[in-house]
């Protein structure tokens, strides 16, 4: 696994100051960064989007970043006391999304990777939990030592 | 570790200039967001990334970054027009950002427009990404246009010139205004740049090894640097760098000379140049072969097997990357640099498990666990006392 701290450092501080580079004059971004201490967990605040089902809806997303970031992906999690009902997001958080793990490409990023959530909730027709979340919550530990099927590309 | 604030961003241009901003981002590699340094194209679908960044990406799997298309590295082919291109890009930047900032807050002391678009740092607030400036140019009062009309930038279109850019700058800004960042940024960032004329004197930093070079000795010391060869040696100069060096060889400084061997007195030896790397088959190999497949290369071969595997994996990404590169360092550089990398892995291998240990719920949550046990093991270790204490007289 290839991993090179010097570029993940200073890819991390770029992609923060491009994150507090995005447009203040919307009075609620859709998403917002945090503000946090620590340069390897990113908290990011996502407001559902207009004329869908989590309108007016706001959630927390946190973003772990592994040692070989960004040729891994960050661990991606929704947390908080709001997690939103969605046929592909466990009631832990865990969200199932190709691009979390296996189709991750070091080109995307944070910004990208929030808006492909944001994207995925935008287009969901039914609230609902996903099959077998009971079960799944019950034994999860991290998404990343999950096996995913992703069986359906219409969400 | 470069701070925040000094990292060159998309973002330093004003949001009145959408396109400049979006012709920033092209110029940066999709994997490190950083410029493109030594841009290769893959082939089969056109995309551009750092040499040295896709051949990581391809070792962990052999897919286009950005697309997925499947792709192996023999499909990678140096951009040498990209190159050009932001070489040219980066040379200029300075200058361009100084002059748009100088243009814009001119604009605003003669009270024509209020004061709201006046450069990177005090735009911060209300820049706009490139994506969404285009909704939102009409809420910004300078617009593209109005800066094209100003004197400023059409003076700096006409100047061409480099060198001519601190003069330039000075120029066309505001008596209060200082394009401090400008010309520091020129001479820090841009090692290529053809060096001022006027000064003969003056030291420049070799761009290879990075030690100070008399000016007139630049050229030479290239060479030598370069090739591999010792740059300390005070002899005629090479015969094929003769023409171009001809009136600088006879300011021979013994200055440099005495540096040279101070600084690097590893550098006096002769020819410095590692065989090239090629891939392997790690699990056909055996430590022991391995061990020495590192050795004959000439990079450490200490460490377990996958530590190796992992030290010529990322050799072999950097020799290739260097190789590619317009502008190669040395193997010693390159050796310097592998070192760098694996010490900057272990640093980050070793905090979270000191992390651990040393967090204090942990320890205590550990004493009370093991209470009982450690309460035995001192009465135990009492009895012994005693029972030795008991045996000694006799």
């Amino acid at each position: 696994m290839p991993a090179s701290p010097a570029l993940r450092a200073k890819r991390l501080l770029t992609e923060l100051k491009r994150m507090h580079a995005q447009p203040q004059t919307l009075e609620q971004p859709a998403i917002r960064l945090l503000p946090s201490d620590d340069l390897d967990q990113w908290t990011v605040q996502m407001r559902g989007a207009d004329a869908t089902l989590y309108s007016g809806e706001t959630f927390t997303l946190r973003l772990t970043f592994p040692p070989s970031y960004p040729y891994e992906a960050p661990e991606t999690v929704f947390t908080g006391a709001s997690i939103p009902v969605h046929p592909h997001v466990y009631s832990n958080g865990h969200i199932c999304l190709s691009i979390l793990y296996h189709q991750w490409s070091p080109a995307l990023s944070v910004e990208s990777l929030c808006l492909s959530i944001l994207s995925m909730l935008s287009s969901c027709t039914a609230k609902e939990r996903p099959p077998g979340d009971k079960a799944y919550v019950a034994r999860a530990t991290s998404p990343k030592n999950v096996h995913w099927l992703f069986h359906d590309d219409a969400i | 570790m470069d701070s925040y604030y000094d990292l060159e961003d998309p973002s330093d241009w004003p949001a009145a200039l959408p396109h400049l901003r979006e012709l920033d981002q092209l110029f940066r590699c999709p994997v490190c967001k950083e410029y493109l340094d030594a841009p290769m194209v893959v082939t089969n679908c056109g995309h551009t990334f750092c040499s040295l960044c896709v051949r990581r990406c391809l070792t962990q799997e052999t897919k286009c970054p950005s697309c997925r298309a499947p792709t192996t590295e023999s499909e990678l082919h140096p951009n040498r027009l990209v190159e050009s291109l932001l070489r040219e890009f980066r040379r200029g930047r300075p200058q361009l950002l100084s002059t748009i900032k100088a243009a814009s807050k001119s604009q605003s002391v003669v009270g024509r427009k209020r004061p709201r678009v006046s450069g990177n740092t005090a735009d911060r607030d209300e820049s706009i990404s490139a994506e969404t400036s285009k909704k939102y140019s009409a809420h910004v009062d300078l617009t593209a246009s109005d800066i094209e009309n100003i004197d400023g930038l059409s003076d700096m279109e006409m100047d061409g010139d480099a060198s001519r850019h601190e003069s330039a700058s000075a120029d066309d800004t505001d008596s209060d205004f200082v394009p401090e960042t400008g010309s520091r940024r020129v001479t820090k960032r841009s090692p290529g740049k053809p060096p001022q004329r006027k000064v003969t004197t003056a030291s420049v930093a070799c761009p290879n090894c990075e030690q100070d070079v008399r000016q007139a000795r630049i050229n030479w010391h290239l060479d030598r640097c370069l090739a591999g060869l010792s740059t300390d040696d005070p002899s005629p100069v090479p015969t094929t760098s003769a023409t171009s060096t001809q009136s600088a060889a006879p300011a021979t400084s013994t200055s440099t000379v005495t540096t040279t061997k101070l600084q690097l007195p590893v550098l006096s030896s002769n020819k410095f140049s590692l065989p090239r790397p090629t891939k392997l088959a790690y699990s056909l190999l055996s430590e022991a072969k391995l061990r020495r497949t590192l050795r004959d290369l000439g990079i450490p071969s200490k460490g377990d097997k996958h530590q190796m595997q992992m030290r010529h994996v990322e050799w072999v990404n950097m020799y290739m990357a260097n190789a590619d590169s317009v502008s190669p360092v040395s193997h010693r550089v390159l050796l310097k640099r592998l070192s760098a990398w694996e010490d900057a892995l272990s640093r980050q291998s070793d905090t979270p498990k000191a992390q651990i240990l040393s967090t204090p719920g942990d320890v205590a949550e550990h004493a009370s666990k093991y209470a009982d046990a450690f309460a035995e093991l001192v009465t135990q270790a009492g009895s012994n006392r005693k029972k030795s204490a008991a045996n000694t007289p006799t």
